[in-house]
């Protein structure tokens, strides 16, 4: 644990570092696409006062400045399957953001969608030594929040305090300073799979790109698509990519439930193409271009050819009609709401006073999926694309770019870790006393 | 993957574009068809390796049938006979025969068949490892001025210093350098032709154009106008020159000439200064300038300023003044005629001529018969009586003390 506590504060190190140089990429490796941007901090120190334009989220410190996306390559349900193939589509994106930007970065910021994250709730109880909180208090309380069992091969990607409690008053977002007796605190957890995440970080070093902070797609997607009152009153961000589908709930602005369903536009593809026995990437392309979960009678009369490359006449010349192809898709589509609905359900979702739902990521893309989505999600259901960022070129401003824009606020305004806290003195103290403990027994 | 909102109505039925050709392309009569030319795809297949060598390579349809048929073989005239063929004479074996052999046959097909296939010809979009490390090595702020100022500066530098490291080619630069420097130098724009000197006295003018020494035409360049100037000025009798070229090639050499002050008499003989004292020309003559004052002595020159001043204070004394003697150069004499002399203190000398002057005024004492009038204590002017004088006084001294003692 403390392992880890290290490792991120490392992270957190290179991260500041690395922007106080003023260049970082953040990379989204997706299972469709690896995407990479190049922000420059420091170009103005935002808005000017009274000028009617807010802190903007701290994003007026940042701007992006290079962009490059590539196909992504060896990546299934959003964790790498192929290394060597994933390292060529990481180059090729980072080669292409680096070529744009006119600059080489060495610290990139990354987020993935895979590695079946799990969220847990913790809490932790201490009695105060003063009679005020201070910064101590914090850490010994965050500290002293039981760690669950994570299980093998886990490892932790966040842990925010979501909410502090003094005695009796809860909901508190900052109680330094304030007077009480004992101190709570609420904190969430997120763990990924220990192996997805070094092989990322693998792949990024055999590129000789430093991996200066871990992000779960889920996290930054809704901090990317909610706009502020959603993630203030409540809401559930379902980042529906094409390995998996990843949601996120958010409340008092800050997440408090991740989750993951293995399903996503990738399996809608396949299933187009093994239904019609086409390659791959023409029921991507089909999918992409005549796709939808609505059909209506214009659709029996819209004939999509959908050919082949086998030489045979008559199947070449295949064609199908718009309807058939949404016969295909709907079920796919329905399965992974479903899913998304009994993760909800399991988190309790419902119970939340606000039952906002937003759809973001490539596969909410498809037309009429606000439509199916409400009938399964509820009705309070809404398309969500990332919030502008200065320099994001318009390519990118798609609900498909909402995991790597919220990664891009994640750098530039980043919310409190655990490990953004000291370690309590007591802990820290114990090991350089053992060291002279061993140091006397063994000379004297 | 991104999604494109279509209208289906405003759309025309999806077809497969039919190119121009192909639409002009008529079903042929089904009884003397032959089967239509494939139309080339989009990637052209690779003609597949004929299994068997007989088989055409091309393809089902043989290209004999399409062709019109050949012409009929022209008669052949009847055969000659020739030299006698012997018939159990090996016969060498020709690539034909060599085909129709079961084994050559076996080889040859075999041969074709194992042929090593073109290399799949796959995209490759991103770079390699090397490709992308040489990118970021070029993004990297200090190779990259490295390489785009550094490099082809140090190349620069190292081939000069390596062509400049014979002593032959620095030789022939310095040649080339100064060849080309001599040709712009000698362009006539820039020649000069003629001297004109601007001077009060004839004399002096001339003396300058000969201590020049100029040979015309002479290039400006050439002219050192501050040396010049130097010679000019090395003149006792030129106080001030100004050279200037002018347009057209004129050196112009104006003077401006020192004006006698007094005139020197000292162990050399005589000479003219100025009024700071520099020497102007020697004079023959004293009668030559007897406009001049006269000053004598060593170290005369150098105290001309007081001797002005002692002379413009004198001025009731004029028509008697002889000169000015400098005595040990440290202080002056006043010589006037029948010998008399007014011998000033080396301080406030000034001071001490007002006051023989107002003795004079008041007493007429220099019109007496004495000999010096001695200022140089001034606390105890003394004078000196000329020897008939003193007889007198110490032939009248008995009578004089004998009246006075009473």
């Amino acid at each position: 644990m403390t392992d880890l506590y290290q490792s991120q504060r490392a992270m957190r190190n290179l991260r500041q570092q690395a922007m106080q140089r003023g260049v970082i990429a953040v990379m989204d490796v997706g299972t469709f696409k690896v995407a990479c941007l190049i922000l420059k901090f420091g170009v103005s120190d935002g808005a000017r006062a009274g000028s009617g334009v807010g802190a903007m989220a701290g994003q007026a410190a940042f701007r992006v400045i290079g962009a490059g996306t590539t196909a992504s390559r060896g990546v299934r349900l959003g964790e790498i399957a192929a290394m060597r193939e994933t390292e060529r589509a990481v180059r090729t994106a980072l080669q292409n953001a680096q070529k744009m930007a006119q600059t080489r970065v060495d610290h990139a910021i990354l987020s993935f969608s895979g590695g079946d994250v799990r969220s847990y709730g913790l809490e932790g109880l201490v009695e105060l030594d003063d009679d005020r909180v201070s910064e101590n208090d914090i850490a010994r309380v965050l500290d002293s929040c039981d760690m669950p069992d994570l299980g093998p091969d886990r490892e932790v990607l966040h842990a925010q305090p979501v909410n502090f409690v003094l005695d009796h008053r809860s909901g508190l977002a900052d109680p330094r300073g304030q007077a009480g007796r004992r101190l709570g605190c609420d904190m969430h957890l997120v763990s990924v799979n220990a192996d997805v995440v070094q092989n990322l970080v693998h792949c990024l070093k055999r590129c000789d790109v430093e991996v200066a902070g871990l992000a779960s797609s889920a996290y930054v997607a809704g901090r990317a698509a909610l706009v502020e009152d959603e993630q203030e009153l409540g809401a559930a961000a379902i980042d529906m990519g094409a390995g998996a589908t990843n949601l996120s709930i958010f409340i008092k602005g800050h997440m408090i439930y991740a989750d993951t369903l293995r399903l996503g536009g990738e399996h809608i593809t396949s299933d187009i193409a093994k239904g019609l026995s086409i390659p791959h990437s023409v029921a991507e392309r089909i999918k992409a271009f005549y796709g939808g979960v609505q059909a209506t009678g214009q659709d029996d009369r819209q004939v999509i050819d959908i050919g082949g490359d086998s030489g045979d006449w008559d199947k070449d010349r295949r064609t199908i009609t718009r309807s058939e192809l949404i016969g295909i898709m709907r079920p796919r589509v329905e399965e992974i709401l479903e899913g998304v609905r009994a993760r909800l359900d399991v988190a309790g979702f419902d119970h939340l006073p606000s039952q906002q739902i937003v759809l973001t990521g490539g596969v909410s893309q498809i037309p009429g999926l606000d439509g199916l989505a409400a009938r399964i999600l509820g009705q309070q259901v809404r398309l969500g694309r990332p919030i502008r960022v200065p320099g994001l070129p318009q390519a990118a401003t798609g609900p498909d770019y909402a995991a790597i824009v919220g990664l891009c606020q994640f750098a530039a305004n980043p919310q409190d870790e655990w490990w953004d806290f000291d370690i309590p003195a007591q802990r820290f103290a114990a090991k350089p006393l053992k060291r002279a403990m061993k140091w006397f027994r063994d000379n004297w | 993957m991104s999604a494109l909102t279509r209208d289906p109505l405003a759309e025309p039925p999806l077809r497969r574009p039919v190119s121009k050709a192909a639409a002009r392309w008529e079903w042929p009569d089904p009884a003397s068809a032959t089967a239509p030319p494939i139309a080339p795809r989009e990637a052209p297949r690779r003609p597949v390796a004929p299994l068997w060598p007989e088989e055409p390579a091309v393809a089902f349809w043989p290209a004999a049938d399409l062709a019109p048929p050949p012409p009929a073989p022209a008669p052949v005239p009847a055969s000659t006979p020739g030299p006698e063929v012997d018939l159990f004479a090996p016969v060498p074996p020709t690539a034909e025969s060599l085909a129709r052999s079961p084994l050559a046959r076996s080889h040859l097909a075999h041969a074709s068949m194992v042929a090593p296939p073109d290399p799949p010809r796959q995209f490759e979009p991103s770079p390699s490892r090397f490709n992308y490390r040489l990118n970021r090595l070029w993004l990297t702020p200090l190779v990259r001025h490295l390489v785009r100022v550094g490099l082809p500066l140090a190349l620069v530098l190292g081939l000069a210093g390596g062509w400049l490291t014979s002593e032959d080619n620095r030789a022939r630069l310095g040649q080339t350098v100064g060849a080309m420097v001599s040709t712009v130098q000698n362009q006539p724009v820039f020649q000069v032709h003629s001297l004109q000197v601007l001077a009060a006295t004839p004399e002096i003018a001339e003396a300058v154009a000969a201590t020049l020494d100029l040979r015309f035409p002479v290039s400006y360049f050439d002219l050192d106008l501050t040396a010049l100037r130097t010679r000019v000025q090395a003149f006792d009798a030129v106080e001030q020159a100004w050279l200037q070229v002018r347009p057209g090639g004129l050196l112009e050499v104006r003077i401006q000439e020192r004006t006698p002050a007094m005139v020197w008499r000292h162990a050399g003989g005589l000479e003219l200064i100025d009024a700071t004292g520099h020497r102007v020309a020697l004079l023959a003559s004293r009668s030559a300038r007897a406009d001049l004052p006269l000053i004598l002595g060593e170290g005369a020159d150098r105290a001309v300023d007081e001797a002005r001043q002692l002379l413009a204070v004198a001025v009731p004394l004029h028509p008697r003044l002889r000169g000015l003697v400098r005595v040990g150069e440290r202080r002056w004499d006043l010589v006037l005629d029948r010998d008399q002399r007014i011998l000033l203190p080396e301080q406030g000398a000034l001071g001490a001529l007002e006051r023989v002057l107002a003795l004079d005024a008041a007493q007429q004492v220099l019109s007496r018969d004495l000999r010096i009038v001695d200022m140089r204590n001034p606390t105890r002017p003394t004078i000196r009586l000329t020897e008939g004088a003193m007889a007198e006084v110490t032939r009248n001294r008995p009578t004089l003390t004998g009246a006075r003692r009473r």
